[in-house]
């Protein structure tokens, strides 16, 4: 994508709505032990309500993260949602560590079901407008059905997103989805909807502290190098428990998942080592870059690293790549997402302009 | 220059000292204060205090306020500061040291 391709993208993301079609594996569990067999490779507490999303990983059996996970409890069933992983994959990890005697289905969701998201500080009102005022009370990882629009109790309006702004995703069968596009379609020119690419929201999540799995080099580490520890629970029985457990026990590992930024008056910072300077010399290594992008929006380098824990501090500087490019460690989320001043009840995408006095700048900093 | 190195090391250590005594009073306050059942070395620097994360709510925003403030000293503003400020253990610990009051 071009670099004003991509800035166009981020700035409706973060000011107005967006709508995107991502495909993460979506698969339904139900039967007599649906709980169990979701529980066989979820390492977090099931127990949840239904409707509510409970985010997770999916770990491989050395503890490491193989997918990001949700799992959304829906009656007696439940929808798995994993990205970084595709339908075949998850329904065989589900298969292979479920109870020996479980009666259990498993079902993904495609061809019979799509997946349509919108996302934006302003996603709400779009969505209001197209399933009624129901839908402006679903709390951030929650669901509904939409039985005034679909008979099928699988047809869910999810609010999800990891881009720090307001996101909902639409399940739907194909022939609803078409038409539930077609009306955002003439509802986008009062929203000045723009249409936007996965990549997009994965840069967005970056620069929101959000885990992708597709930001470069964070699949196959542990949730205690990714700071991802608060997605599982050590006394539960699941696929690569065993392994995590044993490297809790073993403590904090060397270098942990830090955010950093760089400045943009030279080429943007390399994949690779990160080291210390003492004067000329070279000190020691201290991190390694995993990934990064130079976001428009904050007009600075953004990216992902390994860093050792005596330097993985916000506001610590003088990490340097190999060509000599200056980082500093910062924490997320770096931006002041507009969807946490937006309120449903007083403000509309309309009135922006004269409602923008009482929103901080998106930028921190900034105007 | 090699006592300016020091000099250097000496301060980040000390930052750094100061950041993780932080910490360890946030969790005192999210897991005494507010009860959380989470054990402690899971609530680490970058871990989200709500929606995702510890998914804290409104209600726990303000048990989460009094505890900070009695626990570090320093006042947690009602403004959009004080809101941005509470997303995270590390925003959380970065506002309470640009209030200058660090772990005092």
């Amino acid at each position: 994508m071009t670099a004003p391709r991509l800035a166009a993208e981020l700035e409706v993301l973060r000011a107005g709505v967006v709508r995107h079609r991502r495909r993460p594996a979506l698969v339904w569990v139900s039967g007599e032990h649906a709980y169990e067999v979701v529980e066989g490779i979820c390492p977090r507490d099931l127990f949840i309500r239904s409707g509510r999303v409970l985010t997770t990983l999916l770990l491989d059996e050395d503890g490491r993260v193989e997918a990001d996970l949700a799992v959304c409890a829906r009656g007696d069933e439940y929808l798995l949602l994993a990205d970084g992983i595709d339908d075949a994959g998850l329904c065989e990890r589900l298969r292979a560590h479920a109870p020996g005697d479980a009666r259990f289905e498993l079902e993904p969701a495609s061809p019979a079901q799509d997946l349509i998201g919108v996302s934006g500080p302003y996603a709400w009102e779009l969505m209001r407008e197209l399933l009624g005022p129901e839908v402006v009370t679903i709390r951030y990882l929650d669901s509904i059905a939409l039985p005034e629009r679909v008979a099928d109790p699988r047809a869910l309006c999810l609010r999800l997103g990891t881009t720090g702004e307001y996101g909902y995703e639409l399940l739907l069968p194909p022939a609803e989805a078409a038409k539930i596009a077609a009306e955002i379609a003439e509802l986008g020119p009062r929203f000045d909807l723009v249409e936007v690419a996965g990549s997009t929201l994965d840069l967005a999540a970056l620069e929101n502290g959000f885990f992708c799995p597709r930001h470069r080099g964070v699949l196959g580490r542990s949730p205690l190098e990714l700071q991802l520890q608060w997605r599982v629970a050590y006394d539960l029985e699941f696929r690569g428990a065993d392994a995590l457990r044993r490297a809790r026990a073993e403590g904090p590992t060397q270098r942990r998942l830090t955010w950093v930024i760089g400045r943009l008056d030279d080429e943007p910072p390399e994949r690779g080592p990160l080291h210390r300077r003492d004067g000329d010399d070279v000190d020691a290594e201290v991190g390694e870059l995993l990934d990064g992008f130079v976001s428009p929006l904050l007009g600075c380098f953004v990216g992902l690293a390994m860093v050792d824990r005596t330097y993985a501090h916000p506001w610590i500087a003088g990490l340097f790549d190999g060509g000599g490019r200056e980082l500093r460690c910062e924490a997320p989320p770096l931006i002041q997402n507009r969807s946490l001043f937006v309120d449903p009840s007083r403000h509309s995408y309309a009135c922006r302009d004269e409602d923008s006095g009482e929103f901080p700048p998106i930028v921190p900093g900034a105007g | 220059m090699a006592t300016d190195d020091s000099d250097e090391d000496a301060q980040l250590d000390a930052y750094v000292a100061r950041r993780l005594a932080l910490l360890e009073q946030l969790r005192d306050v999210l897991t005494e204060d507010l009860r959380l059942s989470i054990p402690r070395d899971q609530i680490e620097p970058d871990t989200p205090l709500f929606g995702t994360g510890l998914a804290l709510d409104s209600i726990d925003a303000v048990d989460l306020i009094v505890g900070i403030e009695r626990r570090t000293g320093v006042r947690i503003n009602d403004d959009q500061a004080g809101r941005l400020g509470l997303r995270s253990i590390n925003m959380t610990i970065n506002y309470l040291l640009a209030a200058g009051e660090g772990g005092s």
